[in-house]
């Protein structure tokens, strides 16, 4: 029946809080929350140590599972695919190459050893046919240098040489040297087998002829020393493989960017469902329990949850009846004890007598209030807020203790009337108590009313702020005992700001006294 | 206080009800001390008896049992006590009849202050001027509700009362239509007679007023008669539910 707000209970003890990655300091990362795509931020995953999370200031370790799940994925999606680039460049793209030129290097053979067949009249009919890209022969070219002997050669040029020189025999002498104009379209560029030309990327791609292999002219001599020049454009390297592979790599990182979403919200629904269990604990230790649906691992996690909160629930209900049953057979004792002390002849004897009684008394009274579950003896109502302060400040007012109202407050507010009023009554009685006079500053903001609760006291020790909401905290000064406080008024005033979705701060104000400051919601949760 | 009251008190625990009976003769009265319900009509029909301390809780016939079969019989004033002092418990108290209510542990000061004032009203004021057994007296538009002790306005809101302004209230919904004086206003409200110079009951009315947001100038539910007093001119319904 009677149950102590379940707030006060998650709040405080018992264990030590598990410490949540969130609390780990600061880890910042780029890819902190849910990000969406990630992908810039994993343009550089080999700087650093993504997995090694925080250590020190270094931190790259995402704080979401999909952000983790993400780079794990990108990380090993890279590196695959720069393990495949290098085997592009050193191997398959050679083997390409060679075999695109070894056909080259044989076609130019072929007719070298046909143009030596024939008598030199004939030559230029054959060579004729031959005027058309991809492969332009002529025979009446100067002699050229050989740039392919020089030792900066670019090795395609030595290596279509060492294969010509195979296919010719040692002896000829070989001069290729590259030309300075736009080469042919690689549409009819020779040994592009299989590879694709960089069309196929269409706009995408880099424009065609910047893809294209170099232009050569090829020399090579006749029997009887003619010159044949070979005007042709070798296979175009795959200088366009980076782009491609971007470009695959850039597809492949949006897929995993949002398959790994996809499998994230599937996967973790059930833990944000639980997350989202154990808040609403901290505000209703009875709420309704979780579905015990799902997978198995959730399943279970949610039966063990379910579990978990009926065994609080009893041990708080437990807890609360053996408090509330003490506080109520307190009371006949109490009672007796009063009509005892009020029969003593001694006068200064039954006014202490009289004193200790009040203490115990209020005492009683108090933790019954404070086990008393006030949300659920009272429905949430449009209250006037400014006709119950003023009201308030009247009924002070006819006991000769002024309160003070600063600011004013139009409409009304959905809250528990007698709650509210003991609340706030909670709050004056211990500025009245502790700080001489009360003075409450009414703020009305958009979605909150901010009561502030001001005195003129010596205020207390800043590290003592939180801790006087605690049932029957004492602080050092233990100024309660000396002022009749029973050390559960403050408790009780924040149970109820709690349980209308609210909280109350304590500060010292900067030129003296307490300041409690009262956060109520327009509309009571 | 002409001749020695005679106070009756119900209580089923020995040490209290002895303790109780001790300290209301060392303060004047007489006091005779019962168990039960049994024992109390039998205590009722053997001396006169002027008011009935009744505890809520007794075993068999328990206290609102017995106040309401009290009511119905006699006029004796009646004061509850009770150990659990939940406003339920007040008002279920009320309504069966009883004229005041305390908690325990209560001061058995304020015990004997209850006494006296209860007493003082019984014997003061005709029958229709004592307690009011409704949980909302509806008047006009307006309601009071009598156990949060706040009202509630015709848009619904709840209107919050202070203890003052609650007491004068009831007077008035219990005396609509009746022109009320400054002294009787004063003497239902503390029982005793208003200072002649005294204004607290203007201030009073005055606030209640502002609480039920009537014009001063032309007030509609608390009006001025020049010259004798006030009253409610607005139709009162009780509804006890």
């Amino acid at each position: 029946m009677c149950s102590p707000s379940a707030s006060r209970w998650t709040r405080n003890e018992c264990h030590p809080p598990i410490p949540l990655p969130e609390e780990g300091g600061d880890c910042g990362s780029p890819l902190r929350g849910s990000v969406l795509l990630a992908v810039p931020a994993l343009g550089r995953p080999g700087d650093g140590h993504p997995f090694f999370g925080c250590n020190g200031e270094m931190s790259l370790l995402p704080k979401s599972l999909y952000g983790r799940l993400v780079l794990v994925l990108l990380c090993g999606l890279l590196a695959a695919q720069a393990i495949t680039l290098y085997i592009n460049r050193t191997e398959r793209d050679q083997l390409l190459y060679r075999a695109g030129g070894r056909g080259l290097a044989q076609r130019m053979v072929d007719i070298v050893q046909l143009l030596d067949t024939l008598p030199a009249a004939e030559r230029p009919k054959v060579t004729a046919l031959f005027r058309a890209p991809p492969l332009r022969v002529s025979l009446d070219e100067p002699p050229m240098a050989d740039e392919a002997a020089a030792a900066d050669a670019d090795f395609r040029q030595t290596m279509f040489k060492t294969m010509l020189q195979r296919a010719l025999g040692n002896a000829a002498k070989i001069s290729i040297s590259q030309v300075a104009r736009p080469p042919l379209p690689p549409a009819f560029a020779p040994g592009m087998m299989g590879m694709g030309g960089p069309n196929r990327l269409g706009g995408l791609g880099p424009p065609p002829y910047a893809a294209a292999g170099p232009s050569i002219l090829v020399q090579l001599p006749l029997g009887d020393g003619v010159l044949v020049t070979f005007d042709t454009t070798l296979s175009p390297q795959a200088t366009d493989l980076p782009l491609r592979l971007a470009l695959t790599l850039l597809v492949l990182l949006v897929s995993v960017a949002l398959l790994s979403l996809l499998a994230v919200r599937w996967l973790t629904g059930p833990l944000s469902a639980l997350a989202q269990a154990a808040d609403q604990l901290g505000e209703n230790i009875n709420r309704a329990p979780m579905a015990e649906t799902g997978p198995t691992e959730v399943r279970r996690a949610a039966r063990a949850f379910n579990t978990m909160q009926q065994r609080l629930s009893r041990f708080i209900s437990e807890r609360s009846r053996i408090l509330t049953a003490m506080s109520h057979d307190l009371k006949t004792p109490i009672t007796r004890l009063r009509l005892r002390a009020e029969l003593l002849e001694d006068e200064t004897l039954r006014q202490k007598f009289g004193r200790d009684l009040d203490e115990m008394q209020a005492m009683v009274h108090e933790t019954l209030e404070f086990m008393r579950d006030s949300s659920a003896a009272e429905s949430v109502q449009a209250i006037d807020l400014m006709a119950l302060i003023e009201s308030m400040q009247a009924d002070y007012r006819d006991s000769g203790r002024t309160v003070a109202i600063e600011g004013q407050i139009e409409g009304s507010l959905e809250a528990r009337p007698l709650a509210v009023r003991r609340c706030l009554g909670n709050l004056v009685d211990n500025a009245l108590r502790y700080g001489e006079r009360a003075t409450v500053v009414i703020d009305d903001q958009a979605d909150n009313v901010v009561l502030r609760i001001r005195d003129a006291g010596p205020g207390i020790p800043e590290s003592e702020l939180e801790q006087v909401f605690e049932p029957f905290y004492r602080g050092e000064a233990s100024r309660s005992r000396e002022t009749g406080g029973s050390g559960l008024g403050l408790g009780i005033a924040r149970n109820i700001a709690h349980a209308h979705g609210g909280d109350i701060t304590l500060r010292n104000l900067p030129g003296g006294g307490l300041e409690a400051n009262l956060r109520l919601p327009h509309s009571a949760t | 206080m002409d001749s020695t009251d005679h106070i009756l008190v119900v209580d089923d625990d020995a040490e209290i009800r002895q303790l109780l009976g001790d300290y209301l003769r060392k303060n004047g009265y007489e006091a005779t001390t019962v168990a039960d319900g049994k024992a109390m009509r039998t205590a009722l029909t053997r001396s006169r008896i002027d008011l009935i301390v009744l505890d809520l809780m007794l075993p068999g016939e328990d206290g609102l049992t017995l106040c309401r079969s009290l009511r119905s019989q006699s006029e004796t004033p009646v004061i509850m006590l009770t150990a659990r002092g939940e406003e339920t418990d007040r008002i279920v108290g009320l309504e069966m009849g009883a004229d005041d209510y305390l908690a325990k542990p209560f001061n058995p000061r304020e015990l004997l202050a209850r006494i006296k004032t209860v007493l003082r009203r019984y014997r003061s004021l005709p029958l229709n001027l004592r307690a009011d057994q409704a949980r909302t007296i509806v008047f006009g538009a307006w309601s009071l509700d009598t156990v949060a002790r706040h009202l509630l306005s015709p848009e619904g809101v709840v209107i919050s009362l202070s203890g003052a302004e609650y007491q004068l209230l009831r007077i008035f919904l219990s005396h609509a239509n009746q022109v009320l004086t400054r002294d009787q206003l004063m003497l239902l409200a503390k029982g005793r007679e208003a200072d002649p110079f005294d204004r607290s009951v203007d201030l009073k009315v005055s606030r209640l007023r502002h609480r039920l947001g009537d014009d001063p100038a032309e007030p509609h539910i608390i009006k001025t008669v020049r010259g004798q007093g006030y009253v409610l001119a607005v139709s009162v319904e009780m509804d006890p539910q």
